[in-house]
């Protein structure tokens, strides 16, 4: 006497899994972009003059520079490539800092936490 | 030394600048009163190297519903200032070096309630003004404590 014991639906639940697993993935990256967006905006208001720290403009060169730029799956880098905006953040021998990226970062960061914890339990239900 | 919930702002950078003054070699000898390891930038005359602590964020909460006792997260910012990259670099991963030292020591930061370190960035800046360059590193350390 035999007994077979088989699962069925495993071929199926492997496949609705791994499309789960691309849909997230697929979400938290156009989520990721859109936070790097909310955060350039972020600093373009810092460097403007529109938040707790001082304004930043003169030629306007600086407040035109911020980027965002996705890179990989899971990162979006914010930056300025010209040569003053690291003097303008950390401050040197003779200016003080101005800490637009960093305030900026740090006032985000909480609503960017909930809107990437947002978007995967969306995908999930 | 406990964290006092009413000045845990001062006693952790006061207890880091005074664990980073006695830990990391000046490599000048410095006249009485002449500070190494600051709080801020010195208005006065600057001699370089130097090292500057100071607080540059705060965020708390609250441990469970209905508790008093909160856990604050602070972030330090340890910069070194020097005349030249190699002695910047000397220095700056000497500080790294004392202030991960510093968790374990006898009278280091655990022992003083201060917990949580985590060295975030490390972000070089270099100076030049005229024939003059200051090379510095920007190093931003997190930390945690339990507010009672």
């Amino acid at each position: 006497m035999s007994k077979n014991i088989s699962i069925e639906g495993v071929d199926s639940t492997i496949k609705f899994l791994s499309k789960k697993n691309k849909d997230i993935s697929q979400a938290v990256k156009v989520g990721l972009q859109e936070s790097g967006i909310l955060l350039k905006e972020e600093i373009e208001n810092s460097i403007a003059g529109n938040r707790a720290e001082p304004r930043s403009v003169d030629t306007g060169e600086f407040l035109a520079s911020i980027e965002s730029n996705p890179e990989g799956d899971d990162t979006v880098i914010v930056s300025s490539d010209v040569p003053q905006s690291a003097f303008m953040e950390y401050g040197t021998v003779y200016i003080p800092e101005r800490r637009h990226f960093r305030n900026s970062s740090d006032r985000l960061s909480g609503e960017i936490n909930q809107k990437i914890n947002e978007i995967i339990k969306d995908e999930i239900e | 030394m406990a964290i006092n919930p009413d000045n845990f702002i001062q006693d952790i950078v006061l207890f880091l600048k005074t664990y980073l003054m006695a830990s990391v070699n000046d490599p000048l000898s410095r006249a009485g009163g002449v500070g190494y390891v600051m709080t801020s930038f010195p208005k006065r005359e600057v001699i370089y190297p130097l090292i500057t602590i100071k607080n540059t964020g705060i965020t708390t909460s609250k441990l469970g519903i209905g508790s008093s006792t909160n856990r604050v997260d602070v972030k330090i910012e340890v910069r070194v200032w020097a005349r030249n990259s190699k002695e910047v670099d000397t220095i700056t991963q000497e500080v790294i070096h004392d202030m991960r030292e510093a968790q374990y020591a006898v009278s280091g930061t655990g022992a003083s309630d201060i917990y949580g370190f985590k060295l975030a960035s490390c972000v070089p800046i270099v100076e030049v003004t005229g024939d003059n360059t200051v090379h510095s590193k920007v190093m931003e350390y997190n930390y945690l404590a339990i507010l009672t």
